[in-house]
């Protein structure tokens, strides 16, 4: 039944969720040495399936075979001992531990009672020289740089001779220049036999690595197809389900007076690093900064130093010429700063409280939220029913814990909350991490809207397209300097990319 | 003047050994609250667990007539109170400290119904102490070490073995990713709840030891609370030894040290109010915390429960 | 955006549910349940009758009626309850902004010294002066004793659980240190003088009944405590500091301004429960004069599961086991110790609901084979 040179196949997968029908029952088979792309949106079902196969799941229905066997994959363990290895969009990686401690977790071998870290580490150099994979076992991974800690995971997989390697989204938090030598490693890889799952949302490079593609949507298989028949606009509207405007659209900047002036900023990361070693940049109104670079480049600590939530070692941030007190994310709020925060769970919203003071949470001290110290909860409510209108919220009633929101709505009503305050400035990071298509569109639309009404936007983003669309200006960040500056309607993208790597 | 001639006729030697006997439970709460916590698990039943065992092992010492089975009941005890903050924390994901607390109060409540049910009139047996009359003839050391009360080398023995188990064992490895990133030990084929489980229940274990040290060692009678928050205090000198065993260990004489000088001043008649004093170790972890946490750095998934 | 509205409901709120109600309240009432069957069977091991034990518990905790010399039963119980109450709305303060204050305790003992020692030093005061600066003493040493673990939780990070445990130790020492030397009156037994008539607390009827002015506060308490926690701009900030602390500091919120003013508070309220057990019962302090109030009104916190009402009612419970035991030890012999066992697995099963869930759902299949028999 089975075509000898099928390596896995998966069968009728079903896997619910309360409330969502995560794969319905997805087909999917991967042949002896191809890389083989799924490709669909954020929330189409992508990681649920590879985690299934990964045995962090269990399907609700459906059957995996292997080598034309029936397998069943209770555990990572299992999937590890069939030969299926997996390289996480969050690495899992331990950042306290060393490369070899990393890669020997779960397989280790003992001296006595005492653990062997010489032998495996022979194993390691061996994987390492093989596929051209630079790493030393010796480092520390939280020392690494990203691009070096993914091949670490992927020498992770190879140490448990994984035949069949997943790489969820591995493309997002590279350089345009590291993703040639990870296409280039893959390429190796299935030479050798191994074959790939590239997962990804990212049309140019499923169509540059691929051999197949599949493209998912809301948890069913749409169809597949390879790079040679179908062209990006097709597969962006087989991924969305309806044509999609790949462009941004926008007017030339008007640049008006500096609303944002950073001044050579330091500052140290939360692991006591420096992760700022003299910042300086302006933003006018009316116009988008867009801030480049790999993640983990001082971004982070940036927009925290700008937005009052990281005390700098030195530096100044002014705002309209007024500089604003360090660490006190209340008066940057109260001085007309809006802040879209990257991570939308753990710092956008509080998840078991309701969208509508979800949607007040910076003001619901002030009138007319509160009177007298007393909370106002009908301004509050009606609050709420006007921004779900204006920013299209979807959501059973104002009084819903946000939590239970989509991820897309979630962030719109982050966005709706910043943008209901007078603004002067919008620090947005990440603004589109983790939303549908539609939601990034409507987001996008905003934030160029915001611009135009005479905001001053400064915009960090590790997508290199999203900053490419929507920058007047774009500055690059490198080991905690800013190591670039470009115009945003000039740009090429292999300039910035070089950039991103510090080759200046 | 006066001050300073005491202070100069002080048997510092015997002061240092005094201490040692002191900081053993404590050390053994840190110890407890290192595997526990390495793994992920806050543990502030520790407490809890000293106090149960230390009545099971009064109680069971008394009935056997033997100390070394009323050592293991005791910690046996303990480990069902830490099998519970273990069900509690992990299968049931009660906020740890909430769980924590709930034992300290269930052992406080269940060694009270039982003392004043049963009463605590007879003496337990006492353990042995470590002692040889050669070796203890040796100067300095003969007094620290060869005097001492048998848990208090078991304290120390587990103090190496516990370093050892956790940087040079597969366990340890796998301990530590497990408290660090529950996930990527998961994607590595490692079980993680089992392996909290069962560090939770060693953390039981060695608070079981450290509350034999009242019962078996100290005074041979159980009084209720009668380990007065020394399992916090573990805590506290866990945190500042930065959850690992010999700067912790070393962090317990922090705490002991001041008492027994004080003990001592009082013996040469300075005149010093005991009640107050009484107070100096908790004093002292209230200062060690407030100077130290920002510092220290805890692992990175304490208190969260692992959800695939 | 499909709602259905109800009538003169606005369109966004959301709907009442008695379900989330219900679903809210059975953890508490079945953990309640479970603890009575366990202390049942352990009083069945020691021998006695746990019917007739309870029966006991109930009449001398609600329906025994007072004579010329012994007060009502249920008015007893209240008494009892009313420390309870104050101390769990403190605790339950902290609980809503993420904090654990494990030393309500000490910070009871704290109160009833500083209100001693304003109850008997000063003098020839008029009680409308005297009897509110006592109380307010006791509520400020209070408020300053879990102060200083608020403090170094914003200023220093330090583990609010560890520093009020240590506070407690420290407040014990403190109170028997001045009772036995500074503050001691002349008699044999180590105590304070007694306070002056005009710092008392008075009872509200006329003795044996010892019901006092200071139950009238605690309902007080509790009615101010859910206008500052759900309807007051403060107590929105506290609940969102406790709900996700970084969000809050995100949106603008000073979490450790919010830490130090919420523990505050807490011990403020703990400072009261001690105020007013030595104004309106004691009437002086003697070395211990609690046993345990501090760590049980942890168990009622988190009965009562953080809303006034359900801590009303869990130090009702309390209160009435409390006082109850006395009379069941009298009349069927079983230790009123046991309710020490009763509060220990009532916090058991309330603190993982997973456990009561579990234990219902092991039950269900063997009642249905016995259906089949």
């Amino acid at each position: 039944m089975t075509r000898p040179d099928v390596v896995l196949e998966m069968r009728g997968i079903t896997k619910r969720f309360p409330g969502v029908l995560a794969n319905d029952h997805i087909n999917l088979d991967l042949r002896k040495g191809e890389v083989h792309a799924l490709l669909g949106e954020n929330g189409a079902g992508k990681s649920t399936l590879m985690n299934i196969l990964y045995g962090l799941y269990q399907p609700d229905a459906g059957e995996i075979w292997l080598d034309g066997r029936r397998v069943t994959i209770h555990s990572p363990r299992d999937a590890i001992a069939l030969g299926i290895g997996m390289v996480h969009q969050h690495f899992m990686l331990v950042p306290t531990l060393t490369v070899t401690e990393n890669i020997i977790l779960g397989l280790e071998t003992r001296r006595g009672l005492l653990l062997d870290e010489a032998t495996p580490q022979q194993r390691i150099r061996q994987i390492s020289r093989d596929f051209g994979l630079e790493i030393d076992p010796e480092a520390y991974v939280k020392d690494l740089p990203v691009g070096v800690q993914q091949r670490v995971e992927i020498v992770k997989a190879l140490y448990r001779n994984a035949r069949v390697l997943v790489l969820d989204e591995p493309t997002a938090v590279l350089t345009p220049l590291e993703v040639e030598s990870l296409f280039s490693t893959l390429r190796a890889l299935v030479k050798r036999g191994v074959s790939v799952i590239f997962i990804s949302h990212k049309l140019k490079e499923v169509k540059a690595i691929a051999d197949r593609i599949t493209v998912l949507r809301q948890g069913r298989v749409v169809g597949s197809t390879t790079p040679a028949e179908a062209g990006e606009a097709q597969l962006a509207s087989m991924m969305v389900g309806r044509p999609v405007i790949l462009k941004v659209d926008k007017s030339p900047a008007q640049p008006g007076p500096v609303v944002l002036s950073v001044r050579d900023v330091k500052a140290m990361s939360d692991r006591r690093a420096m992760a700022l070693q003299g910042v300086s940049f302006d933003v006018r109104a009316g116009e988008i900064v867009g801030i480049a670079g790999v993640e983990g480049n001082g971004q982070t600590e940036l927009v925290e130093v700008i937005t009052g939530l990281r005390q700098p070692l030195a530096g100044q941030v002014l705002l309209c010429g007024q500089p604003l007190p360090a660490w006190s994310p209340r008066a940057a709020i109260d001085r007309g700063m809006s802040h879209i925060p990257e991570d939308r769970y753990k710092y956008g919203i509080v998840a078991a409280y309701s969208l509508a003071i979800n949607l007040v949470l910076s003001v619901f001290h002030r009138p007319p939220f509160s009177r007298n110290g007393l909370l106002q909860r009908r301004a509050i409510l009606s609050n709420a029913e006007r921004l779900v209108e204006e920013f299209d919220i979807r959501a059973p009633h104002a009084e819903v814990p946000i939590g239970k929101l989509s991820g897309g709505n979630q962030q719109k009503a982050v966005v709706a909350r910043e943008f209901s305050r007078p603004m002067k400035l919008l620090v947005a990071a990440q603004p589109t991490r983790g939303v549908d298509v539609g939601s990034i569109e409507f987001i996008h639309k905003r934030i160029v809207q915001a611009r135009d009404a005479g905001a001053a936007v400064l915009l960090v983003s590790a997508e290199l397209d999203e900053i490419m669309a929507l920058s007047d200006r774009i500055l690059v960040m490198f080991g905690g300097r800013i190591v670039g500056e470009r115009d945003g309607r000039t740009a090429r993208r292999e300039d910035i990319g070089l950039l991103m790597m510090g080759k200046v | 003047m006066d001050l300073v001639d005491v202070l100069l006729r002080i048997d510092y030697v015997f002061l240092l050994a005094a201490a040692l006997r002191a900081a053993t439970p404590i050390a053994f709460a840190a110890l407890g609250g290192i595997f526990s916590e390495r793994a992920g698990v806050i543990n502030i039943g520790l407490e809890g667990m000293m106090l149960i065992s230390a009545y099971v092992c009064y109680r069971v010492a008394v009935l056997a007539a033997s100390p070394a089975v009323g050592l293991v009941a005791g910690m046996a005890a303990a480990m069902v109170l830490a099998g519970l903050h273990g069900l509690f924390s992990i299968r049931y994901q009660t906020n740890q400290v909430v769980s924590g607390t709930v034992v300290n109060i269930f052992a406080a409540g269940i060694t009270g119904f039982l003392f004043r049910a049963l009463g605590a009139q007879e003496s337990a047996p006492y353990l042995p102490n470590i002692s040889h009359p050669l070796l203890k003839s040796i100067p300095v050391i003969g007094t620290l070490l060869f005097d001492q009360p048998l848990l208090m080398w078991v304290m120390l023995i587990v103090v190496v073995v516990a370093t050892v188990v956790l940087f040079r064992t597969p366990w340890g490895l796998r301990t530590r990713a497990v408290g660090e990133l529950p996930r990527a030990a998961d994607t590595a084929g490692i079980p993680v709840n089992r392996m909290r489980y069962l560090n939770v229940l060693i953390s039981g274990a060695l608070a079981g030891l450290g509350g034999a040290f009242f019962t078996l060692h100290t005074v041979s009678t159980f009084t209720p609370l009668m380990t007065s928050g020394q399992g916090f205090i573990g805590l506290a000198a866990m945190i500042f030894g930065n959850w690992t065993p010999i700067p912790a260990f070393l962090a317990t004489l922090l705490f002991t040290l001041p008492q027994a000088l004080a003990g001592q001043l009082q013996m040469f008649g300075v005149p010093l109010p005991y009640q107050l004093l009484s107070t100096l170790p908790y004093l002292l972890t209230i200062i060690t915390l407030a100077g130290v946490v920002r510092r220290s750095t805890p692992p990175a998934a304490l208190g969260t429960p692992y959800v695939k | 955006m499909s709602s259905v509205t109800a009538q003169g409901q606005s369109r966004s709120a959301a709907p009442f549910s008695w379900q989330r109600v219900w679903s809210g309240v059975w953890p508490a009432v079945a953990s309640v349940v479970l603890a009575l069957v366990i202390a049942g069977a352990v009083i069945t091991i020691t021998g006695a009758d746990p019917v007739a034990a309870y029966r006991a518990l109930v009449e001398g905790a609600l329906l025994r009626e007072g004579t010329a010399t012994r007060p009502t039963a249920f008015l007893e119980t209240l008494v009892s309850a009313t420390p309870y109450l104050v101390l769990a709305l403190g605790i339950s303060l902290g609980f809503a902004a993420g904090l654990f204050n494990i030393g309500a305790e000490g910070q009871l003992y704290m109160g009833a010294l500083a209100s001693v020692v304003v109850g008997f030093a000063l003098s020839g005061l008029p009680w409308i002066v005297h009897l509110p600066l006592a109380l307010v003493a006791g509520v400020l040493a209070g408020a300053l004793w879990a102060g200083i673990a608020g403090w170094l939780k914003a200023a220093r990070g330090a583990p609010e659980v560890v520093v009020t445990i240590m506070l407690n130790y420290i407040a014990y020492a403190v109170v028997n240190y001045m009772v036995n030397g500074p503050i001691r009156h002349t008699g044999t037994a180590p105590r304070t003088p007694d306070i002056q008539a005009s710092a008392v607390l008075p009872t509200l009827l006329p003795a044996p009944e010892r019901i006092h002015w200071g139950f009238v506060l605690a309902i007080a308490c509790a009615v101010g405590y859910y206008f500052l926690l759900y309807r007051s701009a403060l107590g929105l900030r506290i609940r969102l500091v406790g709900a996700n602390r970084e969000a809050a500091r995100y949106a603008g919120i000073n979490v450790n301004s919010t830490y130090l003013i919420t523990m505050v508070i807490s011990g403020g309220l703990c400072g009261m429960a001690g105020a007013i057990e030595v104004l309106a019962l004691y009437r002086y302090l003697p070395t211990e004069f609690t046993t345990g109030y501090g760590f049980e009104s942890i168990a009622v916190a988190l009965l009562g599961q953080g809303h006034p009402v359900g801590v009303a009612l869990a130090a009702l419970l309390f209160g009435a086991l409390a006082n109850g035991a006395g009379y069941m030890q009298f009349s069927s012999g079983v230790s009123n110790y046991i309710i020490a066992v009763m509060q220990a697995f009532i916090i058991v099963f309330v603190a993982a609901p997973g456990i009561v869930r579990d234990l219902f759902r092991w039950a269900r299949p063997k009642r249905a084979e016995v259906e089949v028999e």
